[in-house]
């Protein structure tokens, strides 16, 4: 799977390529696909298309700009430049906008790049129709999971009264043949203690009881492992954090980039939780939710960071927010997410779960066991394309090839184990 | 045959006695104490459970917290509310900066991680370098013992008030305002003092400098042989021939680090040339241990030597000659020197450590005669550090007893303890009004003064320095003031009545020089920022000479005054000598420095009596000392003061003289000096004397110091010798001091052998006799294997270290960087004296003895006799070799065939790796390695109770130091060498992110980046063009103990003397 997506994604790189050799500056480089991606680089963190954000909704704004067109490219690669010119339209849209958010940065967008973002703005359409299908799809799903607890309560009962019947029925007889006993005058064999009854019938069925035994002996083994294995594994763990900030929103709806906010994953061994003047890059304008909680959450922020939204001014008086941590490896076990997001080229997701979907706040998703770990370095396929360090550690290997090395190379790929992620010291040290 | 034999447990059993019939039926005694009493006092209960019951309770407790530890421990996480731009989490950050301290000087690198500096390193720009002293500088910066704020009166104050309180007194005092510094060689401190003479009155507000360690000689010399009291720049590289007359000036002769810098570069025997080094010493200093040819005088004979040398290469070169007597001078090898000197007019040097003005000025005429003067000796440059006036102290201390003084600000300087007249500057003192200390601890004397305004340690100051002509230096803050305290300067500049900053005014200084620093005051911020981040400014020198013209005359009648003066005679002398890790007493603090081994005697954590081991002899002092064998102590009396030291043989010091080192004995009043400064006891704690106080960690010898005429003076005759009657134990690392005439340890040679005959002579090739073919032939032994080899070379990284024999100067930086990149436990005197010490790097010092195996059979000696003999070194004057030693990552590692656990093993990479979480603690690994590098932790030296005073990872100020990427051991683990195993990955990850491979010198050990000799080279043998490589393949290139083939990835080249 690793080798074939490798390789579609090698092509792909070649095709490009080809493409930028033949075509230059040709505009069908550009096309309405890249749109998204392109707002969602340069325009996302501060417009959406249907509401309006730190800046207005982009929703229309072909019409908007009708006969202005020349201007609007200009605007958007240099609105400091446009905002002097005193064209109507612009001057009202910096007597709407300029208190709020300030002069919009200038963007390194070509022509052809903002004709695509603008296309995919036009062609948009709201989501809502997914939302649905989605949740009639998953409604049987839950039906199918297995036999429902109510009806395993029935069953319980009716067992159970059947079980309390035979007993009754089974005690009577008894009584009846002591009455019948009694009255043919024959001596009544005394009740055996139950423990009595229970060893001769346990010695009568010895081969079965045994069999029995070590069965019940092996599960609770079995069982007793996984449980003492789960010791310091908190996979699910998701505690109440002080402000609950929502990763379905920002990552997913609003499609923020997971290191926009987490950028030091990009050269740090921390992803870090992002401190909250980042926040206000978009919070300062964004100071309602969509709820009154919500609101309430993002005032949260305000009092962290010492801004009074009132006089729209800093006071300086700052409370860092004290997050409960998620994820905690232990001190002697090192990872750097430098190394798995920017060289590896892991996903966020990988590791961290769909927490574009799944999740509030933040919640463990990966065990972080080094099963785990060591599974993952086993099967992954190092990035080595068109990166210099692996060239150079690649052309050794094959260079000397050596005969205990050419394992390595039988099957066309060189996994993080190969290379010595399966080493204590990669990681321990 | 029937075994009817009777057993009986003893006599009681075979005569059955009443007792042992009782004791037999109740073998198996209830507990006396019920676990229900165990549990709850109050609770009776009829029959008293026993030890099962409270073995289920146990039980279930333990179950029962194992269960509750199962809890998810909630850790909070606090992110920046506003975070700097230049922090990242993880990544740390590098400020330029400079340490000064009066003893040393540097710019720096510091290291910064979340806004913690935890490591400092050279600043490779400036070209200077380090040693152990300064990179352990980051230590003493977290000590929980510094004052948390100004003291008023010995009681905690608020800045106001002492603020008010001292402007108060300074205005209204009648008397002299004196400022008592150690030698600033800041401009902008001195511009600030300054400003207090402007605003309390030029005439009543005077600075006097004074240096614990004075060299003030150098100065008087200069003065009256060239009418200037300056220190010219000396010049190692430049002079073919070093001749020093007791000058340690690789450990605390000017400035020592770039005197290291200079003459190393001329010790490499494959360089155009390689500079002969002659030292005259009584001691053995750190660098005689280097020198090609030594020999030994008594301190008290130094100046006659002086003109024996003097007379000699006046004979040569046409000078005028003085009469001397020089029966008891070793003539020869001043002959050999002399003639080695004037062979080498204007390419030769002679420095003399004495800090007496008549040998300074037979110097420098030496030095005239030889034309070093504007090729060795700079005639422009000029070195303002020890810029301390001896008389002009002395004449304020005369003022301070006769009541003339109203104030004294103590800056830099500890006078209380290392003033030489310290008794009288105390008096002094108390007849002064005010007296304010700006000391970071209260010590010694800051705990006599009325105010102490703790100034920040130098990480969290500005400052500006000017050590020489045309080298201007920053230092800025890395962190913030940790505790509630104030940059000298800004005391200053407030008690001034200014409003400005310190920064703020230093920058005004540096706008007004800005011009003669090559910036120009209009784009002065761009100059000032480029200066901040490069650390230093160098300009060009102007080509005047800071010399005046030179007076033959003065050497004359100098060299009449020493020829005149008294001999000494045959008693005993004493040397008050500097340490390698101490320093002037500020490194006593510093938990690191105290448990660096000397690099002589590698005794740790103490001072002490060293004499010539005939000596030892002589007075019956114990000869060894070891874990079981405490030393002798004497009693050792220079003009009527008496100190009693543990006494260690020192091969190589000349007889009849005793060296004791200056430094210790700090906070012997029970002054707060930082917790490293005290004895501790076996258990744990400090060790107490009767009035309560903690004993400080040997004895101070300033006091014995003789202050003469015109300063103090470092030696002294007249000295007696006493046994004190009773032993004290030392801890040592290393107490086998020869090779025992192994050859594959330590291999040296001498240049012209070297350079004359091939390796075959001076490196020959280990041979094992093989049997092949019915045949015994001998073969290599790199080509006798027993194992298959790891597929490391050629493929991938093999991680590698040469270690050049000839350059290491055994200055031990590589030490104490070691211990602060990898967070080595400080363990504390008593398990060093167990053999215990954890130190991951050490420096092995081998002595040369007289006797050798084809000596002691042509004597016919015995094979036992001999061997028994060849560990004796050689009393008088042995060679010395130093030789770093760590694990040496072996490719064939016997550490890791025993480990049962596979905690050690092998990494494609070559490193030998050590995973403390798989770890058993057998030992078997250390018992197996034959360098002995393999350290254990036998206890949680982070957590008990016993290294609470010594180890910084239990001070809850100083665990900030901690390099968070190195895991901090627990008990019962190996550690060693690692390579830096985390600078490897994180030099690998920065090449991959770059998408280059890594780069030849981007990765580098922290004892390689220490190193201020370049003689450890780190990098990647697998790189055909890495100067480890290089390294490995040198002629000179040989693996310690090669003949076993465990195959290191370090090599070692052979030392080369230029004898």
């Amino acid at each position: 799977m690793g080798l074939r997506f490798n390789h579609f994604l090698l092509t792909f790189k070649i095709l490009a390529f080809a493409l930028l050799l033949a075509g230059g500056a040709d505009s069908g480089a550009v096309s309405a696909q890249d749109g998204e991606k392109l707002f969602k680089q340069n325009c996302s963190s501060c417009h959406r298309i249907d509401q309006d954000m730190t800046g207005p909704a982009l929703k229309g704004t072909r019409e908007r700009w009708e006969g202005r067109e020349d201007l609007l490219y200009k605007w958007i690669q240099n609105p400091a430049a446009v905002a002097d010119m005193g064209d109507s339209y612009v001057n009202s849209l910096l007597a709407e906008w300029m208190p709020r958010a300030g002069l919009m940065n200038a963007q390194a967008v070509s022509k052809e790049e903002i004709d695509a973002i603008l296309d995919y703005v036009d062609n948009w359409e709201p989501p809502v129709a997914e939302e649905t299908t989605t949740a009639q799809d998953d409604a049987p799903a839950v039906g199918d999971g297995g036999i429902s607890s109510t009806w395993l309560l029935i069953v319980v009962f009716i067992l159970l009264i059947l079980v309390f019947s035979l007993w009754g029925v089974r005690s009577s007889l008894k009584k009846l043949q002591d009455a019948i006993a009694e009255s043919e005058g024959r001596e009544i064999t005394p009740e055996m203690p139950f423990g009595e009854k229970a060893k001769i019938w346990l010695w009568d069925n010895k081969v079965y009881v045994s069999v029995f035994g070590i069965f019940v002996v092996v599960y609770l083994a079995v069982a007793g492992y996984d449980a003492l294995m789960g010791v310091g594994v908190y996979t699910g763990y998701t505690p109440d954090q002080p402000i609950k900030f929502d990763h379905s929103l920002h990552a997913g709806e609003n499609g923020v980039a997971c290191v926009y906010c987490h950028h030091s994953a990009t050269k740090s061994k921390h992803a870090g939780i992002p401190s909250t003047n980042i926040c206000m890059n978009c919070h300062k304008a964004i100071n309602q939710g969509r709820s009154d909680e919500g609101t309430a959450e993002i005032q949260k922020i305000y009092a962290a960071v010492g801004w009074d939204p009132d006089t729209q001014q800093y006071t300086g008086e700052e409370n860092p927010i004290q997050w409960v941590r998620v994820h905690v490896l232990p001190d002697h076990a090192y990872f750097n997410h430098a190394q798995h997001y920017v060289v590896g080229e892991i996903e966020c997701q990988e590791c961290h779960g769909q927490i574009q979907e799944d999740y509030t706040v933040a919640g463990q998703y990966a065990p972080l066991t080094m099963g785990w770990c060591i599974d993952c370095h086993n099967q992954t396929e190092v990035k080595m394309d068109g990166n210099g360090y692996y060239d150079e550690v690649h052309s050794r290997l094959v260079d000397h090839n050596k005969e205990e090395l050419k394992k390595y190379l039988e099957d066309g790929t060189i996994t993080a184990r190969e290379l010595g992620g399966w080493e204590c010291s990669k990681c321990h040290y | 045959m029937a075994n009817n034999k009777q057993y009986w447990v003893g006599l009681e059993e075979l005569h059955d006695t009443e007792e042992f019939k009782q004791a037999k039926e109740n073998e198996f005694v209830s507990q006396p104490q019920s676990v229900d009493a165990f549990v709850s006092a109050t609770e009776t209960s009829e029959a008293a459970p026993g030890r099962r019951d409270f073995l289920k309770l146990l039980g279930f407790g333990v179950t029962a917290a194992t269960v509750a530890a199962c809890e998810t421990p909630v850790i909070k996480s606090i992110p920046y509310a506003n975070k700097p731009e230049s922090i990242t989490p993880g990544v740390p950050n590098y400020y330029a900066s400079t340490f000064y301290d009066g003893t040393d000087y540097a710019c720096v690198l510091v290291k910064t991680r979340e806004g913690r500096p935890i490591f400092i390193k050279p600043n490779e720009d400036s070209g200077q370098v380090l040693n152990a002293r300064i990179n352990s500088s980051v230590l003493p910066l977290y000590d929980s013992t510094r004052l948390r704020g100004p003291l008023a009166d010995g009681k905690p104050a608020s800045w106001d008030e002492v603020d008010s309180e001292i402007e108060n007194r300074l205005s209204k005092t009648d008397g002299d305002i004196a400022i008592i510094t150690g030698s600033v060689i800041s401009p902008s401190p001195r511009a600030a003092f300054e400003k207090l003479a402007e605003k309390y009155g030029e005439e009543k507000v005077r600075m006097v400098s004074y240096d614990a360690l004075s060299q003030s000689a150098i100065r008087r010399a200069n003065e009256r042989t060239f009418g200037k009291a300056v220190i010219p720049d000396y010049d190692f590289s430049q002079a073919k021939v070093i001749v020093s007359i007791g000058a340690d000036f690789l450990n605390d002769w000017l400035i020592s680090t770039q005197n290291t810098a200079q003459y190393v570069s001329r010790r490499k025997p494959d360089g155009d040339w390689m500079s002969k080094h002659y030292q005259f010493e009584t001691l053995m200093t750190l660098t005689g241990t280097n020198a090609d040819e030594r020999a030994t005088i008594k301190p008290s004979n130094e100046g006659r030597l002086l003109l024996a040398l003097h007379n000699k290469v006046a004979e040569m070169t046409g000078g005028s000659k003085v009469s001397v007597k020089t029966d008891d001078l070793p003539t020869a090898l001043i002959e050999k020197a002399a003639k080695d000197l004037a062979a080498n007019k204007g390419k030769s040097l002679v420095v003399a450590g004495c800090n007496d003005t008549a040998l300074q000025v037979v110097v420098n005429g030496i030095n005239r005669m030889l034309g070093n003067y504007g090729t060795t000796i700079s005639t422009n440059t000029e070195l303002f550090v020890k810029n301390g006036n001896d008389s002009e102290m002395k004449k304020l201390v005369a003022d301070m007893n006769a009541g003339k003084v109203g104030a004294v600000l103590i800056y830099g300087a500890n006078p209380a303890y290392n003033y030489p007249e310290a008794d009288k500057f105390k008096s002094g003192l108390e007849k002064t009004g005010t007296a304010v200390s700006f000391a970071s601890w209260n010590d010694e004397t800051a705990s006599l003064c009325g105010f102490v305004c703790p100034d920040n340690h130098y990480l969290e100051s500005w400052n500006d320095y000017y050590p020489k002509t045309g080298h201007y230096a920053l230092a800025q803050p890395t962190i913030s003031p940790l505790y509630d305290t104030r940059q000298a300067q800004d005391s200053v500049l407030k008690w001034c009545g200014a409003d400005q900053t310190y920064n703020e005014f230093m920058k005004e200084v540096w706008r007004r020089y800005s011009g003669e620093m090559g910036g120009d005051s209009i784009l002065f911020e761009d100059f000032w920022f480029n200066a901040l981040r490069r650390g230093f400014v160098n300009v060009d020198v102007p080509g005047e000479s800071v010399f005046g013209d030179f007076d033959a005359s003065a050497v004359a009648s100098a060299a009449q005054s020493i020829a005149s003066r008294k001999p000494a005679g045959d008693g005993f002398e004493a040397v008050f000598y500097t340490k390698v890790g101490i320093g002037d007493g500020a490194g006593a603090v510093n938990p690191w420095l105290q448990e660096l081994p000397d690099p002589i005697t590698k005794i740790t954590w103490d001072n002490y009596i060293t004499m010539n081991p005939a000596d030892v002899e002589q007075y019956g002092f114990n000869m060894h000392y070891g874990q079981e064998m405490p030393a002798s102590v004497a009693k050792l009396s220079v003009n009527g003061k008496t100190i009693e030291l543990p006494v260690i043989a020192q091969p190589g010091q000349k007889r009849g003289t005793a060296g004791v080192a200056v430094g210790y004995g700090r906070g012997a009043a029970g002054e707060e000096v930082g917790r490293a400064a005290f004895r501790t006891k076996e258990y744990g704690g400090h060790q107490t004397d009767e009035n309560g106080n903690k004993i400080p960690v040997g004895v101070n010898v300033f006091p014995m110091v003789s202050m003469e005429k015109e300063g103090p003076v470092f030696h002294a005759a007249g000295v007696t010798v006493e046994d004190a009657g009773r032993t004290f134990a030392v801890a040592g690392t290393q107490t086998h001091h020869t090779l025992m005439g192994r050859t594959s340890v330590v291999r040296e040679t001498d240049l012209k052998t070297y350079k004359t005959s091939g390796p075959e002579k001076y490196n020959p090739p280990h041979v094992l006799p093989i049997h092949e073919g019915g045949t015994v032939i001998n073969k290599p032994v790199q080509d006798v294997d027993l194992w298959n080899n790891h597929p490391v070379a050629g493929v991938g990284h093999r991680w590698g270290m040469s270690i050049d024999l000839s350059t290491c100067t055994g200055c031990s930086a590589c030490v104490t960087a070691c211990h602060s990149e990898n967070n080595v436990p400080v363990v504390g005197k008593d398990e060093i004296r167990r053999g215990r010490d954890m130190h991951w790097l050490r420096i092995d010092r081998y002595y040369s003895s007289d006797m050798n195996m084809e000596k002691g059979s042509d004597e016919g000696k015995g094979v036992i006799a001999t061997y028994r003999e060849m560990e004796v070194p050689q009393y008088d004057n042995p060679t010395t070799v130093h030789m770093p030693m760590m694990c040496q990552h072996c490719n064939h590692a016997p550490c890791e065939t025993v480990c049962p656990v596979a905690a050690t093993t092998h990494s494609n990479e070559g490193l030998n790796q050590m995973t403390y979480n798989r770890c058993i603690g057998t030992r078997y690994c250390a018992n197996n390695c034959p360098y002995k590098v393999r350290r254990f932790n036998w206890f949680n030296y982070k957590a008990y109770d016993k290294f609470t005073e010594v180890n910084p990872a239990q001070d809850e100020m100083a665990r900030m130091v901690l390099n968070p990427d190195v895991t901090v051991r627990s008990r019962g683990v190996m550690e060693k060498c690692s390579l830096c195993v985390q600078r490897i990955q994180g030099g690998k990850l920065d090449a991959k992110m770059k998408g280059k491979p890594v780069e030849d010198g981007a990765v580098k050990t922290a004892c390689a980046e220490a190193c201020p000799t370049n003689a450890i080279t780190f990098g990647d043998l697998n790189d055909t063009d890495s100067k480890v490589l290089e390294g490995h393949k040198d002629d000179r290139a040989y693996y310690a103990l090669e003949e076993i083939g465990v195959k290191p990835n370090i090599s070692y080249k052979v030392k080369v003397r230029n004898v």
